[in-house]
């Protein structure tokens, strides 16, 4: 369809606005990042006093590179615990058959109806118990699979054309050696997918890390941040915003690198 | 290697048998394809011979060795899909090379095969492309290179040449049928055409219904069909079926209309006689004695296809010489001049009357019989 022109700008008009809405905070963020506090307190938010100052005050006088680290250690287990563990129970919904399978799933997939905050108080109990309090343990073992993740798995797994299947039966595959050639391999749209999700998950969690951790030496950066503000002595704003920007760049690139993989049609050819 | 079929069954619930008493011997070097109208169980049956389905009744044997319940992987043999069944992930190269990895080969002998193999299906410039990036002949080609690859001496094929063009499809079974001789492979095709079957098999197994119907050389299925339903089933245009009745001590009469004279008396009973139209003669309208109406009329180029109904309303197939011209609702004569097959009324052929004119003069249309 030919759109004329009037329906062009429109249509780019109503875009940019959308975007300024949307993109309008970060940038304001980002900008008052690099101005002094003595401006952000007077309002001058076209101060010209741009420096990146508040961006090494915060590396120096706050714990935000050891929150960094904390959250990295505890995203990327939680990634690869959730690749694993999903992977492998997806791969059992859709390659093995065995008594009760189907009713597994569905249990698997009532426990997504649940919301986290409901399962906040056993969980508790349960660590607490285990005695994994304050440690990265603590945020990375209640997480170590999702249901989401068996689930979208089980959706990419069940594309893969049985005749692959029989193809390396035929051949002598057995189920670890089809499971790590084919499957894996074949679904990898769908891990990179589930691992950018669990990674961001891990990433944005607040409410559990802060039940559970009560130290800079495991606190990950969300609760970081909101230690900061908190403490009584501490109300430089542009430093704040600094590190809100830091802790914000692994998310961006995240999604930077993972767009990259999102691309349709690397599947095709297998059959017909 | 050979191959041995003692009456293999299969049922997935207790009565429900998809295959009951298939046996067969299946030389080796032999290319053996099974034929069947879709649903016939004839992909069952490949697929209980590569192992990826349990056999429920009966014994498998290849090369003299119960195979019965071994693994796929312990049968020495490849698979072709009709859906080619390629890695997507894999260049052409991993592909053909993907079983000799699994069974952990020698990485030099692994090269030497599959650059044979590629060679062989004339792939070499595209072996580094994925299958995404090759036609549909090339992915097929591929799958064919696999096998060819493996050493496996058997090779079981599932419509591998289905989901290609026609024209495609031709040149293809004459390089698969050269390709089988020059690697003297077993080949056991399936296939819902009997023309590949006929031109490219050593023997054919015709399924129908859950059974064997019949095992025999092309020729043999052709000219001697052990029922019906081979009959009809192997031949374009199709074989007439016609009803028919014991009229005198050695005639019988088919659809009130054409008499058929045998070789031997015959109990009085209900019959059904075949007859290919390349085996009835014709004389255009105006001459001979009318028996027939002509309903449509096909150009085929060498010949004409006429479908028409007896003057009692049976309809009935014929070919005609494309130089005379047949418009619907002519009304011609129609004899018997070539072989005429007599079924019971079960289906099953009794005898076959070897192709005798009964009255008329030669015609232009047995000329292809």
């Amino acid at each position: 369809m030919m759109l004329t022109k009037t329906h062009k700008t429109l249509r780019y008009l109503v875009l940019v606005i959308m975007a300024i809405i949307i993109i309008g905070p970060f940038i304001l963020g980002f900008w008052t990042s690099l101005l002094p506090t003595a401006d952000i307190a007077k309002g001058a938010l076209f101060s010209t006093h741009i420096s990146l100052q508040n961006y090494v005050d915060a590396v120096q006088q706050t714990a935000i590179m050891r929150y960094l680290l904390n959250s990295f250690v505890i995203s990327l287990l939680t990634m690869a615990a959730q690749l694993l563990f999903c992977s492998l129970g997806a791969y059992a919904f859709v390659f093995l058959s065995f008594k009760g399978r189907d009713f597994l799933f569905y249990v698997i997939l009532a426990t997504m109806m649940l919301p986290f905050e409901a399962e906040v108080i056993p969980n508790f109990v349960t660590v607490r118990q285990l005695n994994l309090l304050n440690h990265y343990a603590v945020m990375v073992i209640p997480f170590l699979t999702s249901a989401f993740g068996i689930f979208m798995l089980r959706q990419s797994f069940r594309q893969i054309p049985p005749e692959l299947k029989e193809a390396a039966d035929v051949e002598g595959l057995n189920h670890w050696q089809f499971y790590w050639r084919v499957t894996l391999p074949y679904a990898r749209i769908s891990l990179f997918t589930l691992a950018a999700y669990s990674f961001l998950e891990s990433w944005n969690q607040y409410l559990w890390p802060m039940l559970t951790t009560f130290s800079d030496k495991f606190r990950p950066v969300q609760d970081g941040l909101r230690q900061l503000q908190s403490q009584e002595t501490f109300n430089n704003w542009g430093m704040i915003q600094a590190s809100a920007v830091i802790v914000v760049i692994p998310t961006l690139i995240v999604l930077f690198v993972g767009q990259h993989y999102f691309k349709d049609g690397l599947n095709e050819g297998a059959t017909k | 290697m050979s191959i041995e079929l003692n009456a293999l069954g299969k049922a997935y619930t207790a009565d429900e048998w998809v295959l009951q008493n298939v046996t067969a011997h299946i030389e080796s070097g032999e290319f053996f394809a099974i034929v069947g109208p879709s649903g016939c169980g004839k992909s069952t049956l490949l697929r209980m011979i590569a192992g990826l389905i349990p056999i429920s009744t009966g014994e498998l044997q290849i090369d003299g060795k119960v195979a019965t319940d071994l693994p796929p992987k312990d049968r020495q043999l490849t698979m072709v899909f009709q859906s080619y069944a390629l890695f997507p992930f894999l260049s052409v190269t991993d592909n053909v090379a993907f079983g000799l990895k699994a069974r952990k080969f020698p990485a030099k002998e692994i090269e030497e095969r599959v650059t044979k193999a590629i060679k062989l299906v004339n792939l070499e410039e595209f072996k580094d492309r994925r299958p995404r990036d090759l036609s549909g002949g090339q992915r097929q080609r591929v799958a064919l290179a696999r096998a060819i690859a493996s050493d496996a001496k058997v090779c079981l094929m599932d419509e591998p040449l289905s989901n290609l063009d026609a024209q495609l499809r031709i040149k293809m079974r004459t390089e698969l049928r050269n390709l089988q001789q020059e690697l003297g492979l077993t080949v056991i095709y399936v296939t819902h055409d009997q023309v590949e079957a006929m031109t490219m098999a050593d023997h054919i197994m015709v399924l129908h219904d859950h059974k064997i119907q019949q095992i025999g050389t092309p020729l043999d299925i052709y000219n001697r069909p052990a029922n019906t339903f081979v009959a009809s089933f192997f031949g374009t245009p199709r074989m007439n079926l016609l009803p028919a009745r014991v009229t005198a001590d050695r005639e019988l009469t088919l659809a009130d209309t054409l008499k058929l004279a045998l070789p031997k008396p015959v109990p009085v009973a209900d019959y059904i006689v075949g007859i290919r139209p390349t085996s009835l003669y014709l004389v255009p309208q105006g001459k001979g004695d009318p028996n027939a109406q002509v309903k449509t009329v096909e150009y085929l180029g060498a010949q004409i296809l006429l479908e028409a109904e007896l003057s009692d309303g049976t309809p009935i197939e014929l070919t005609a010489d494309p130089d005379d011209v047949y418009r619907t609702g002519d009304w011609l004569s129609v004899g018997i001049d070539g072989n005429a097959y007599v079924f019971d009324h079960a289906g099953e052929v009794q005898f076959m009357v070897e192709g005798g004119r009964q009255h008329a003069s030669r015609s232009h249309a047995s000329a292809q019989a």
